[in-house]
């Protein structure tokens, strides 16, 4: 493990039962980024989650946290984590729970940063049964750090936050990132994990099926996506320009297309003016979309 | 300096205490539960000797509810929606957790000791030697623990919506059955034989003893039966405990 690294992972295996969620991963994480993993419902994001937090044993395979075992004592000292599960004793107030959780820590946050991190000043008074879901998600979240972790694990933080809050959320998590604190986080919001993210894995069936920067991922796809205005029908574009499959969407024509240049000739040779034209490459959403279904269908 | 574990379990303790306060559900049966039952019988219906006898016992059986209701169906709540979770990913001791829980249960034990002491002085005519007094205030305290280990184990093993039905069909019938509602003289034979492996009956034999109004056997098989019933169920819950790390 080298002095960068936050987390290393190699061959780390699970299993239920007979059913193998993860299958030979191997990574490492380094310090002062953030991870994004992305993956359908069942993929093995959760699960990766708890086996690096040491809730779960690995069937096989090793994992070290900062040079210490997961699950350890002194590992815990060091990990801040917000699970999709966690509830916190109901009349008990946003101070109240801060005090208490950060009592369990030798060199926790202020209470004040906390709130502040969190944008819970106003509420600092009101019991957690008083609070929306997106208020006990930003509690559950300054509870996720207020023990000042070196890395954090995040399961779906955003869910049921309102936007403010959600940008609210990224800001701290980038602040987060400035202090070299490293941040592990799993999502569906494809936005989010490509605002935050330094590199994001994508996990289909146990396995990591790519790799990358949120630009890298798209590239590496070789997709690019091509729209132009077009005033007639789709019956007609789709007419004319055959071998791709088009939408339209208020006068505006899409498609996908891995050689935008042969569409492009195919376009002119047409005939169409090819208004407000632009050739982008394939959205992270795409890309995951498309990793996924390629996964699915092996 | 701070010493952080002993501010930690300050922390731990006062906020169990204070989230169980603030749930008015939980602390007016559970006072005013033994309150009632001493008033009518041992208050109306009593001279002072059946009065002292019946204060001991209703103390016992007053310990028992904030012991197993505070562990059998908080810890099982807490562990059903991941408060627990949180607190195990926490670099916290599970003892700290137990003990926090264990305080507010002795705190309880404390108030049913003074409320039932107040009626009994001022009410029945019940009168004690200091030394007396605080014998039983400490047996009142002792009384919490195996409650508070059988309460965990059913915490860690039953759901949330089971744990309160099943804390109540046993924190009900073991009352009874140990003698702490009618003298365990008047059950059938089986059912005294029974009563032997209640800990409430030990417990309220020793209590009774300080007045010397115990069936009298030797008070060290009281003891023992304590040890029996508590020592297995803090076995099985730190297996379970564990199990869920």
């Amino acid at each position: 493990m080298t002095e960068h690294a936050a987390i290393t992972v190699e061959g780390l295996c699970h299993s239920y039962g007979s059913k193998t969620v993860l299958n030979e991963l191997s990574f490492t994480l380094e310090k002062g980024k953030v991870y994004g993993i992305l993956g359908a419902n069942g993929a093995g994001k959760t699960t990766l989650i708890n086996l690096l937090l040491g809730r779960l044993k690995p069937t096989a395979g090793k994992i070290n946290i900062l040079n210490m075992q997961a699950g350890s004592v002194q590992a815990k000292a060091k990990v801040g984590a917000m699970l999709q599960v966690g509830s916190l004793p109901g009349s008990l107030t946003v101070e109240e729970q801060l005090t208490l959780f950060a009592s369990y820590h030798s060199a926790p946050l202020t209470i004040a940063k906390a709130l502040r991190l969190c944008d819970l000043n106003q509420h600092r008074d009101k019991a957690f049964n008083q609070l929306s879901g997106g208020l006990k998600q930003r509690l559950l979240f300054a509870i996720a750090i207020i023990g000042n972790p070196e890395i954090v694990f995040l399961d779906e933080p955003s869910l049921a936050m309102d936007v403010s809050a959600r940008k609210q959320m990224w800001q701290t998590i980038g602040a987060l990132k400035t202090q070299g604190k490293t941040v592990l986080l799993t999502t569906h919001y494809m936005e989010e994990a490509e605002a935050l993210s330094d590199e994001l894995f994508i996990l289909s069936k146990g396995h990591i099926v790519a790799q990358g920067s949120a630009a890298e991922l798209s590239q590496s796809m070789q997709v690019s996506e091509v729209s132009f205005r077009y005033n007639d029908s789709l019956e007609s574009i789709q007419k004319q320009l055959n071998k791709w499959r088009w939408q339209l969407d208020e006068g505006i024509a899409k498609t996908r297309c891995s050689a935008p240049n042969e569409l492009l000739k195919a376009a002119f040779n047409a005939g169409l003016e090819c208004q407000q034209l632009s050739v982008k490459p394939s959205s992270l959403e795409q890309t995951f979309m498309t990793l996924n279904k390629q996964e699915q269908a092996a | 300096m701070m010493n952080i574990p002993l501010y930690s379990l300050r922390q731990e303790a006062w906020c169990d205490l204070k989230n169980v306060f603030r749930s008015l559900g939980f602390v007016i049966p559970v006072l005013a539960f033994p309150c009632a039952f001493y008033l009518f019988f041992g208050v109306t219906m009593g001279d002072p000797t059946t009065s002292s006898y019946l204060l001991i016992n209703y103390i016992i059986f007053g310990v028992i509810g904030p012991a197993l209701f505070n562990f059998g169906v908080n810890v099982a709540t807490e562990r059903e929606n991941g408060l627990l979770t949180l607190k195990q990913l926490s670099p916290m001791p599970a003892s700290q957790y137990l003990l926090g829980k264990t305080f507010t249960a002795i705190v309880f034990s404390s108030l049913i000791f003074v409320l039932l002491s107040c009626l009994a002085v001022v009410l029945a005519g019940v009168n004690m030697a200091f030394q007396q007094w605080m014998l039983l205030y400490f047996l009142a305290v002792f009384s919490t623990i195996p409650f508070c280990m059988l309460g965990l184990c059913m915490g860690l093993s039953f759901s949330a919506k089971t744990a309160p039905a099943l804390v109540n069909l046993v924190y009900l019938p073991i009352s009874m059955l140990s003698g702490l509602w009618l003298p365990i003289a008047l059950f059938p034979e089986v059912l005294q034989l029974l009563a032997w492996l209640l800990p409430n009956y030990h417990l309220s034999q020793l209590g009774l003893s300080i007045l010397s109004l115990h069936q009298g056997f030797e008070l060290s098989w009281h003891v023992i039966g304590v040890m029996a019933f508590t020592l297995p169920c803090a076995w099985l819950a730190t297996k379970k405990y564990n199990s869920l790390q």
